[in-house]
C-alpha cells in the first residue's frame, strides 16, 4: 500500500468513512475534507499518531463568488468561507490538506494552536485579513494591518482601494493614535519566575520600527529585567503590501513580476513557487533544460542570498569588512543572474512550463569561472569570521533552540536543520532538476546561532558544487513550452525551499484569466514568530545577533 | 566666482577696514550683499560634497542601496556616507513603498532630520505606488508625505542609475532649487 493510502485509511479507521472525504491527489498530496466539530481531533490525531509534526499554512478562502473548480469534497460540507490547513511531515514526506467549511455570517474556527504553536501567527493573519475568529486562540488581534484597519481585505466584497490619502503636519500628532498597538507580551510565566535577580525590575523597550539591527521596518517590544529578556512581543505590517489581494485582480501572467516581490532576497523561489503551483493545476511540466536552468538560477540566488545575510551578520556584530568582502561576491552572483534574467533583484525568471531566457555558452563559461574562484573566496570568509574570537563569543550558545520546539514553531530553513533535523524540500519534495542532482543537506545539533551560521556557510560550499553539477549537465532543447492563453481550474500547492526556509504557495483557479486566490505562506513570517521563544532569557546585545541568524526578510514577513 | 559666473571679488585694502565694515552698519551690509551669492555658493558646494545619506531600508530598492554604499560603486567616493540614524543625516532616499501604517513614522524620521535636509524618491514604488498601486495598504508616492527632490525612476533602480539622481541632486543644491 502506498503511504498516501496508509495515511487516509488510518484516518477513516479513526473517525469513520463517512465523517472524513479524502482526495489522494497525486504523490505527496492527499486533501481531506472534515466538519468542522472534529478538527480539531483530526489535527491532533494526525500529529501525535501519524507524525504529522510540522504545520505549513493556513488559508482562509471567500469561496462565496467561485463557480468552477470545486473538486466534489466541497460539494459535501459546503459553506462560504473555507479554512484549508496544509500540514507535512518530516518523516513520511507527505503533505495533508484539511478543508474545513465555515460560514460567511459570523465566521469562527476552533484554534488549533495547542496543536502546533505555529498556527498562532498565522490564524492572526487569517482574523486580520479574512475575519475569521478563531475560538480558544490566546492572542487574537490584527497582525498584519494597524488597529485602527476597518474590514477584513481578503474578503472579496472588500473595497480595493481606500482612494487619495494624504499626510498633513497635524496628522503626525496624532501617529500613536494612528498605528500604536499595545503590545501584549505572551508572558512564559515559568520564565519570569526563573529570573534569577532578587527583585524585578520590568521596563518595556521598543527597538524599531525603523532601527539599523532590524533589516527593515518592524517594531519589538521586549519587557526587560535589567539587560535580560523576560518576554517579547514584535509587531509586524509596516510593509504590507496586500499581494494576496492584488493578486486577484491581475492575469495569471501579469502576478509573475509581482510574485517576486514577496522577499526581494529570494525572488526566484518566490516566484518558481507561484509557477509550480499553477503548472501543478495545469498538469504540464517545463522541459529539461528549463528544470535545469531553474535549479541554476535558485541556487545562484540563494547563494546571493546568504551572502547578502553574511553582509549583514557582519554589520550587525561589528564586523563592517565583512560587509565589504561579501558584496563583492554577490555582485559576481547578481551579474551571473542579471546574464541571464535580465535583472539584478526581481527576475521575473520563470514562466508557466518554462523559463523566460535561455542561456548562452558564454554564460556557462562564465559562472563556471566564477564557482570556482567563489568556493576559494568561501574559505577567505570562514578565516573573517570564524578566525574572530569575538564572532564566537557572540553566537556561541546564544539564541538556542531544541529540534523539538524548532518543529513545534513550525521553523524552517538553516534555523531548522541547524537543530539536527535533516528537512529540506529540495530532497524531500523535489522540484526543478534537483532529484537528478548529488548533493547532501548540511546540519549541526547545537541549534543556537552558530550552528545556523555553519549550516549556511556549508550550504554555499554545496550550493556552487550543485550549480557546477547542473552546468556538467545541461541538457539541450527548448526553454518553454507553448501553452496558450491559461485559464487553470484547480487547485495546488507547491512547496519550495527559499534560502530562509520553506515557501508554499496555494493557489486556486476557477477558469477565468484571474487567479481566484493566492496564499502564500512564507518562511520568514514564521521563523520570525520563533524569535520570542528563542531570545527569552538572553540580553539585549544578543538578540542582535539572534535576529542576525533568523536573517529576517521584511518582505516575506509582511507580503 | 559666483554661481552665475559674474565676477565677485571683496578685497581688503587697508589693514583694518574687516573691522571697520563690522562696526559700520552701513558697510557692513553693503559687504554681506557683495559676499552673499559666493558664500551661499561656498555652502552649498559643501553641502552637496558631503551628503550623509540615512542608512535605512524599505523594500527591494534598499537592498540596491545597499549595493551602492559597498565596494562596487563605492558611495564614500561622493562623499556619501551611511548613517544610522536621522538626525546625523542630511538625505534621504526612500526606497520602497510606504504603506499607511509606515506613513506617520516616515514623515516623523524626515522630521527629524536636521536642515538643510533633501529626499529623493527611489523606484517606483516611491514613485507612485508602483507595482502596488492599486494595492488597499500604500500610500500613492512618497511626495504625498513629504517634499521629493529627485525621482529616480525603475524597479529596481540599478545603483548606476541611484548614482545619476544622486549627482542631478548635487546639481540642484549647487543651484539653490530645491523641494524643501
Ligand atoms: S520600485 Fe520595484 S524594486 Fe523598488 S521597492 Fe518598489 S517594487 Fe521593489
Amino acid at each position: 500500500m502506498s503511504v498516501n493510502s496508509e495515511i487516509i485509511q488510518a484516518v477513516k479507521d479513526e473517525f469513520g468513512e463517512g465523517m472524513v472525504y479524502a482526495v489522494d491527489r497525486k504523490e505527496r498530496r492527499i486533501v481531506l475534507t472534515v466538519k468542522r466539530n472534529i478538527l480539531k481531533k483530526l489535527c491532533k490525531f494526525l500529529k501525535e499518531k501519524l507524525e504529522f509534526d510540522h504545520l505549513t499554512s493556513i488559508a482562509a478562502v471567500d469561496r462565496s463568488g467561485l463557480v468552477n473548480g470545486m473538486i466534489e469534497s466541497r460539494l459535501l460540507y459546503y459553506d462560504d468561507y473555507e479554512m484549508v490547513y496544509h500540514t507535512w511531515s518530516h518523516s513520511k514526506k507527505t503533505l495533508v490538506e484539511i478543508k474545513v467549511a465555515v460560514p460567511k455570517k459570523n465566521p469562527s474556527a476552533p484554534s488549533i494552536t495547542d496543536v502546533w504553536s505555529t498556527a498562532n501567527w498565522q490564524e492572526r493573519e487569517a482574523f486580520d485579513l479574512m475575519g475569521v475568529k478563531f475560538s480558544g486562540h490566546p492572542d487574537l488581534r490584527r497582525i498584519l494591518m494597524p488597529e485602527w484597519w476597518k474590514g477584513h481585505p481578503l474578503r472579496k466584497d472588500y473595497e480595493m482601494s481606500p482612494g487619495k490619502w494624504f499626510l498633513s503636519d497635524e496628522d503626525e500628532k496624532e501617529e500613536y493614535v494612528l498605528d500604536n498597538q499595545k503590545p501584549v507580551f505572551p508572558l512564559d510565566q515559568k520564565l519570569a519566575e526563573n529570573v534569577k535577580t532578587e527583585q524585578i525590575s520590568e521596563m518595556i523597550l521598543r527597538i524599531g520600527p525603523v532601527h539599523p539591527g532590524n533589516h527593515g521596518p518592524w517594531l519589538i517590544n521586549l519587557k526587560l529585567d535589567g539587560e535580560v529578556i523576560v518576554d517579547l512581543d514584535t509587531q509586524i505590517g509596516y510593509q504590507h503590501r496586500g499581494l494576496e489581494k492584488i493578486a486577484e485582480n491581475r492575469t495569471w501572467t501579469q502576478y509573475l513580476p509581482l510574485s517576486d516581490r514577496y522577499c526581494w532576497l529570494t525572488a526566484l523561489s518566490n516566484n518558481l513557487s507561484y509557477v509550480l503551483a499553477v503548472e501543478d493545476i495545469l498538469d504540464v511540466e517545463a522541459p529539461a533544460r528549463a528544470q535545469y536552468l531553474r535549479t541554476i538560477m535558485l541556487e545562484l540566488n540563494r547563494l546571493a542570498s546568504h551572502l547578502l545575510w553574511l553582509a549583514a551578520m557582519g554589520i550587525d556584530l561589528g564586523n563592517l569588512s565583512g560587509f565589504f568582502y561579501t558584496f563583492r561576491e554577490r555582485e559576481w552572483m547578481l551579474d551571473l543572474l542579471e546574464m541571464a534574467a535580465g535583472n539584478r533583484l526581481n527576475y521575473n525568471y520563470g514562466r508557466f512550463g518554462g523559463v523566460t531566457f535561455d542561456v548562452d555558452d558564454k554564460f556557462v563559461k562564465k559562472a563556471k569561472t566564477t564557482m570556482k574562484i567563489f568556493r576559494a573566496r568561501l574559505q577567505e570568509y570562514i578565516d573573517l569570521y570564524d578566525g574572530s574570537s569575538i564572532f564566537h563569543a557572540r553566537t556561541k550558545g546564544v539564541g538556542t533552540i531544541t529540534a523539538k520546539a524548532a518543529k513545534d514553531l513550525g521553523v524552517t530553513g538553516p534555523l531548522l536543520r541547524c537543530t539536527g533535523v535533516k528537512a529540506d524540500a529540495r530532497k524531500d519534495d523535489p522540484y526543478a532538476a534537483y532529484p537528478e542532482l548529488d548533493f547532501k543537506i548540511p546540519t549541526r545539533k547545537n541549534g543556537d546561532v552558530y550552528a545556523s551560521y555553519e549550516v549556511r556557510m556549508d550550504e554555499m560550499q554545496i550550493s556552487s558544487e550543485i550549480i557546477d553539477q547542473a552546468l556538467d549537465n545541461l541538457p539541450k532543447g527548448p526553454v518553454q513550452s507553448n501553452l496558450g492563453r491559461i485559464e487553470p481550474v484547480g487547485e495546488a500547492i507547491s512547496r519550495i525551499e527559499e534560502p530562509r526556509g520553506e515557501i508554499a504557495t496555494y493557489v486556486i483557479g476557477d477558469g477565468n484569466d484571474k487567479p481566484y486566490r493566492v496564499r502564500v505562506r512564507c518562511a520568514e513570517y514564521i521563523n520570525v514568530s520563533a524569535l520570542g521563544h528563542m531570545s527569552r532569557g538572553y540580553k539585549i546585545a544578543d538578540l542582535i545577533a539572534i535576529i542576525g541568524g533568523i536573517d529576517p526578510c521584511l518582505g516575506g514577513m509582511d507580503r | 566666482m559666483s554661481a552665475d559666473g559674474s565676477q565677485t571679488h571683496v578685497i581688503f585694502t587697508k589693514k583694518d577696514e574687516l573691522l571697520e565694515v563690522a562696526q559700520d552698519e552701513k558697510k557692513r551690509k553693503s559687504f554681506l550683499a557683495k559676499v552673499k551669492r559666493p558664500a551661499e555658493y561656498l555652502i552649498n558646494w559643501g553641502v552637496k560634497s558631503s551628503l550623509w545619506m540615512y542608512a535605512w531600508g524599505l523594500a527591494c530598492c534598499a537592498i540596491e542601496m545597499m549595493a551602492f554604499g559597498a565596494a562596487r560603486w563605492d558611495s564614500d567616493r561622493y562623499g556619501i556616507i551611511a548613517r544610522g540614524t536621522p538626525r546625523q543625516a542630511d538625505l534621504m532616499i526612500v526606497n520602497g513603498p510606504i504603506t499607511y501604517m509606515m506613513a506617520p513614522r516616515v514623515k516623523r524620521l524626515f522630521n527629524q532630520m536636521p536642515q538643510p535636509r533633501y529626499v529623493i524618491a527611489m523606484g517606483e514604488c516611491a514613485i507612485n505606488g508602483g507595482p502596488f498601486w492599486d494595492s488597499y495598504s500604500i500610500v500613492k508616492g512618497a511626495d504625498k508625505i513629504i517634499p521629493v527632490d529627485v525621482y529616480i525612476p525603475g524597479c529596481p533602480v540599478n545603483p548606476e542609475a541611484l548614482l545619476d539622481g544622486i549627482i542631478k541632486l548635487q546639481d540642484k543644491i549647487l543651484k539653490g532649487e530645491l523641494a524643501s
